[in-house]
């Protein structure tokens, strides 16, 4: 056996497997499977009296399907195969005549991995830090070996289905009450296990025990009720067919035994990883844990290395950058213009973080180490050590460089970070007394919740700035794409145009709700005009400023945004497309401007309107050098910006649809509806002039 | 000049990956599986009107004797007649072509075989330290082909790199280029369009047998995310894996005469050589040196680039062609794109692989199948050699031509 080891412990006669899979963590494959299969009969050989199941790995038990096995040679016959052998291996293991423990040594068990736990063994040993999780969805796909069904059993209907949903991973210890799992000290673990072996000899699977209660257990009508609204809201989205394949496996489960269920889902996986869009989600998921990491190459010995920083601007986006840092174990300083302030800001983290104690998302413990490292400021003196400045003033030229000779008064040798989501570097940093100190790290809101870090290069930045700011953003748990200057980089100028369209097509007359609706349909997190109020009406109307006047034959401002702002009309607090409850809010009409003579677009024209200005923006951003690789272009345009994960980002958009093909419909509708965003990048005609017209990423 | 030269055959074996398919075969074995195959393709009589042979081939240690190796593969091929070998780095195959047309110019010859062979998996290691025996130390072994150097010189990816810069190709162009020369081998490929020039060859590889018909480096799977990852080599500042051809083995024949001789002989003419012309530069200048061929080819025939039907530039670099396309379209853009879109039409060397001896002569035969398929037309293929010198062929399919069949 090459990928787990079997051990009989000759005195209690109690066999040991440990899982060591070749590569960082333990995935499981077609040889996996087969060796589990071996290990159990042997046990059964044996005459085992029970099972520990272990892993040799530091950090993973068993973290799912090996997704790179099944992705290379995606064949239907081949994936049913592999997912009916899984299920028969789980079975016989859960069916075995002894009971079978595994032991969570800090280590996690996911998708793949935590389904294993729930079906086929009887109990859970964990130590602290511990995690088990369902996270199918997050790549695509659904829990195919009895996840729902062993999970619902544990936890009742609605706590499994706000699990799955999310693609949740919990810590050990939430599934405690449940009766899967018992914490212990590493040091015992091993001793626990065994004892319960023994202690529980001819035990039933909970999964095969008729006579099992499940938990708060709903009648007929309302689990249907829960199930209803619940389709409503995932499968507005008809592009993740992996929801629905989810909310059906469900559903059916909830009317067969665990044995009939699980078969269902063989068909449903194997399916649903033909599924395009699935596949996207696939490859997304190695573009950020395997390409992201190799993306950005940085000298670590040119960085400064930040063990303090300062934040500037104690308000919503500063406390986030404040809270990562320390969090990452960095000491803050949180500055704003007065104490008052600053202390105010300091507070405010304080009490998000009490709310997720208290739900108990996070421990204690963590919470106070990383307020203990947040220190409000006021004096820019202070700043006369520290390496690294992170600016979040007012999005304002003449108040960044204000802030920035201040930070240059304190010292010279500080790297300024500035947190703008639109001013190019050169223009914050010009007069500067040194310009090559200045970097951007463009946050994303809430800092805290948002993966990606837009790292700006302007042209005289150092790649001593540069450096200091790529790993610091790795150290705050982002993922960092850099990218070159100009009004809006990339992101923003990107997710401006979103809006922008968004408001455009409904001046053309399209119903504003409408416009929404099909955003959520085409599979972005938000509608455009959602986004207009939640954003913030003057962020937007200032952003798209700032870039239409820096780059007016791109970017064109439409009527109706001048005059929601005139009016006051900006969400943030203030009245937006929606009022109370997520109601269309239909006031909002008579600001809409209307453009004579423009009938508005049928429905797949707009979806196709949304998504073509973003993917164009994209590749307008490689004609100038902003964006230098398509792998930063579809990292950025999905954890920046809420492009549809389905299509993995504007460039794999452009591959699935053909270079030629999209450069002639932007043609066609700019040709259309003259709005300059739409007319096609250089980009497309230099990749069809080198015969290239899918294969971008 | 009035001597008229016609192609009247043309093949060549699928290109093999470095210690792929052809890396345990002898160049001279694989040299007349192919010359024959292109002999057969004259009729049956072929033999007894070839005048002489030309071979070209750059690294001779891949032979066992790496001398007189156009002898040698004459004399196996059973034809003995005047066997010349050149080496002019990549441009072998094609001065060899050249050199057959000035002895057909001056009648002393009236056809020939020409051959570019190369077997770059069977380059010995060398070591000089050897002959005198060793006192002390250790053993060298340097590898003629890593890097592919001359003393005294950069290596040739840092000169293409240079050559991308001083003409504002970025990283990312080369890329895109290297990615479409895999998509479009991919689509010729799957079209058949390979058909008229490859012949298959049985390859016998330790305990597996297989004819082996189809290239063997392009991988159309890949994405230009891919290869933006990889990391530059010999110190260049853009060149890659990703965006060079590999080490490759492969071979390519071609059988040209006057017309008249083919007409006398009743033979099918493929196209017509129309002129050729070589030229050379500073050594850092590979880049561009095939447009500078093209240019006085073109020159010397009163042609312009907007004559030219399909242009065809070994891709020794993802930079010669892009480099070459853009001085030829001088400062415009979309005549850039333009010429880049009538260039190497069905793949190059990116995808199909560079054996560095036989590709000049492929990139010919590409050029002349695609005119046909093509209801004919004007095209020329260039190619840059080591140390800057550069070969163009002018070739033209005309309706004439047109009207005989391919043989099978």
């Amino acid at each position: 056996m090459t990928q787990m080891k079997y051990g009989l412990e000759s005195d209690l006669r109690i066999a040991r497997v440990t899982f060591d899979v070749p590569g960082p963590v333990n995935v499981i494959g077609a040889q996996f499977i087969a060796e589990l299969y071996q290990a159990t009969q042997r046990a059964m050989d044996d005459g085992a009296a029970g099972m520990i199941l272990c892993s040799a790995k530091k950090k993973s038990f068993i973290d799912g399907a090996n997704l790179m096995e099944i992705a290379k040679d995606p064949n239907l016959l081949r994936i049913r195969h592999l997912v009916l052998e899984l299920h028969e291996t789980l079975d016989g293991l859960a069916k075995a005549p002894f009971p079978v423990v595994a032991v969570l040594a800090g280590q996690t068990a996911l998708g793949g991995g935590a389904e294993a736990l729930m079906w086929a063994c009887d109990h859970v040993f964990a130590t602290h830090g511990s995690k088990i999780g369902l996270p199918e969805v997050n790549v695509g796909l659904f829990p195919a070996a009895g996840g729902t069904e062993t999970l619902r059993r544990l936890v009742g209907l609605e706590r499994m289905l706000d699990m799955v949903l999310a693609g949740r991973t919990l810590g050990a210890e939430q599934l405690v009450d449940c009766g899967l799992v018992s914490m212990t000290r590493p040091a015992d673990a091993l001793h626990e296990a065994r004892q319960w072996i023994l202690a529980h000899r001819g035990v039933k699977n909970r999964n095969h025990d008729p006579g099992r209660e499940e938990p708060g257990r709903l009648d007929a009508a309302s689990c249907r009720a829960l199930l209803a609204k619940l389709r409503a809201r995932h499968e507005a989205c008809p592009e993740r067919p992996w929801m629905k394949a989810l909310l059906d496996q469900v559903e059916e489960g909830l009317d067969l035994p665990f044995d009939e269920s699980v078969k269902r889902s063989v068909d449903r996986f194997a399916s649903l990883l033909m599924d395009p869009n699935s596949r996207n989600k696939i490859d997304l998921f190695f573009t950020v844990t395997g390409v992201a990491p190799r993306l950005v190459k940085v000298d670590p010995a040119r960085a400064r290395r930040v063990a303090k920083l300062g934040v500037l601007g104690a308000g919503l986006m500063g406390q986030g950058i404040a809270q990562v840092s320390a969090d990452a174990g960095i000491e803050v300083l949180l500055f704003d213009v007065d104490m008052e302030r600053a202390k105010q800001g300091a507070a405010s983290i304080g009490a998000a973080l009490a709310a997720l104690v208290k739900k108990g998302r996070w421990p204690q413990a963590r919470m106070d180490s990383l307020m203990g490292r947040i220190t409000p400021a006021v004096d820019h003196g202070l700043l006369a050590d520290v390496p690294l400045v992170v600016e979040s003033v007012f999005e304002d030229l003449d108040l960044k460089r204000k802030v920035l000779a201040s930070v240059q008064e304190a010292s010279l040798d500080i790297v300024f970070a500035s947190n703008t989501s639109t001013l190019p570097m050169e223009e914050i940093s010009r007069g500067a007394p040194r310009p090559e100190m200045v970097v951007g790290m463009h946050f994303f809101s809430p800092v805290p919740l948002m993966p990606l870090m837009e790292v700006i290069r302007g042209p005289l930045t150092s790649d001593q700035a540069l450096a200091t700011a790529v790993l610091t953003g790795r150290a705050q748990g982002k993922t960092v794409i850099v990218v070159g200057d100009g009004p809006g980089f990339y992101t923003s100028r990107t997710f401006g145009v979103f809006v922008l369209t968004g408001l455009y097509i409904a001046q053309m007359g399209m119903d504003p709700w409408e416009v929404d609706r099909i955003a959520l349909a085409a599979g972005f997190p938000q509608g455009p005009l959602d986004v207009y109020g939640t954003a913030g009406g003057n962020v937007i109307f200032h952003a798209a400023r700032a870039m239409a006047d820096r780059m007016p034959d791109r970017i064109s401002i439409p009527e109706t945004l001048v005059r929601l702002h005139d009016a006051g009309y900006v969400g943030a607090g203030r009245p937006c497309f929606y009022g109370k409850g997520h109601e269309p809010d239909r006031s909002v009409l008579d600001l809409v401007a209307k453009d004579a003579g423009r009938t508005p677009p049928g429905a797949a024209e707009a979806r196709e309107m949304l998504l073509l200005s973003m993917v164009n923006q994209a590749f307008l951003c490689v004609d100038e050098g902003v964006l230098a690789d398509f792998a930063s272009m579809d990292l950025g345009a999905i954890l920046g910006v809420g492009f549809p994960d389905v299509w993995h980002g504007p460039a794999r958009y452009v591959s699935q649809h053909g270079v030629r093909a999209t450069r002639d419909r932007l043609h066609e509708l700019f040709e259309k509806y003259r709005i300059p965003f739409f007319r096609p990048a250089r980009t497309f005609d230099r990749l069809i002039a080198c015969g290239v017209d899918s294969g971008l990423i | 000049m009035s001597t008229d030269i016609v192609i009247v055959s043309a093949r060549r074996s699928p290109f093999g990956r470095y210690l792929g398919s052809l890396s345990q075969m002898q160049p001279t074995d694989l040299a007349v599986h192919v010359a024959r195959a292109a002999l057969l393709g004259c009729g049956p009589d072929a033999m007894k009107h070839i005048d002489q042979v030309f071979v070209g081939n750059c690294i001779s240690s891949s032979f066992e004797t790496g001398s007189v190796t156009g002898r040698q593969i004459g004399l196996a091929l059973g034809l003995d007649v005047f066997c010349t070998t050149v080496d002019t780095a990549c441009c072998s195959p094609l001065t060899a072509l050249r050199m057959a047309m000035w002895g057909m110019r001056l009648s002393e010859i009236g056809s020939a075989l020409i051959i570019g062979v190369e077997s770059m998996s069977l380059v010995a290691h060398m070591s000089r330290q050897m002959r005198t025996g060793v006192r002390i130390g250790e053993v060298k072994l340097t590898d003629p082909i890593f890097p592919i150097t001359y003393p005294g010189y950069n290596p040739v990816a840092v000169d293409a790199s240079d050559g991308a810069t001083r003409y504002g190709i970025s990283r990312g162009m080369l890329d895109a280029f290297a990615m479409g020369s895999h998509l479009k081998w991919a689509a010729a490929n799957a079209g058949g369009r390979f058909a008229d020039e490859i012949v298959p060859v049985p390859v016998r590889k330790g305990k597996e047998e297989y004819v082996f018909d189809t290239d063997e480096q392009p991988r159309p799977g890949g994405s230009i995310a891919g290869i933006s990852m990889l990391p530059t080599v010999f110190g260049s500042s853009s060149t890659t894996a990703g965006n060079a051809p590999g080490l490759n083995d492969g071979c390519s024949a071609m059988v040209v005469m006057t017309r008249e001789r083919a007409k006398d002989l009743g033979l099918c003419v493929l196209g017509t050589v129309v002129d050729m012309a070589g030229v050379t530069d500073m050594p850092s200048g590979i880049s561009w040196i095939p447009a500078h061929a093209i240019r006085k080819v073109l020159d010397r025939n009163e042609l312009a680039v907007d004559d030219l039907d399909l242009i065809e530039i070994n891709e020794a670099f993802a930079a010669m062609p892009l480099v070459s396309t853009r001085i030829l379209a001088g400062e415009d853009e979309d005549r850039w794109h333009g010429l880049l879109a009538r260039t190497n039409v069905n793949g190059g060397a990116v995808a199909v692989g560079h054996p560095v001896g036989a590709s000049g002569l492929r990139i010919a035969m590409t050029l002349m199948y695609e005119l046909r398929r093509r209801s004919g037309g004007t095209g020329v293929a260039a190619i840059c050699g080591g140390l800057t010198q550069g070969e163009a062929v002018l070739i033209r399919v005309s309706p004439e031509d047109l009207a005989t069949e391919v043989p099978a």
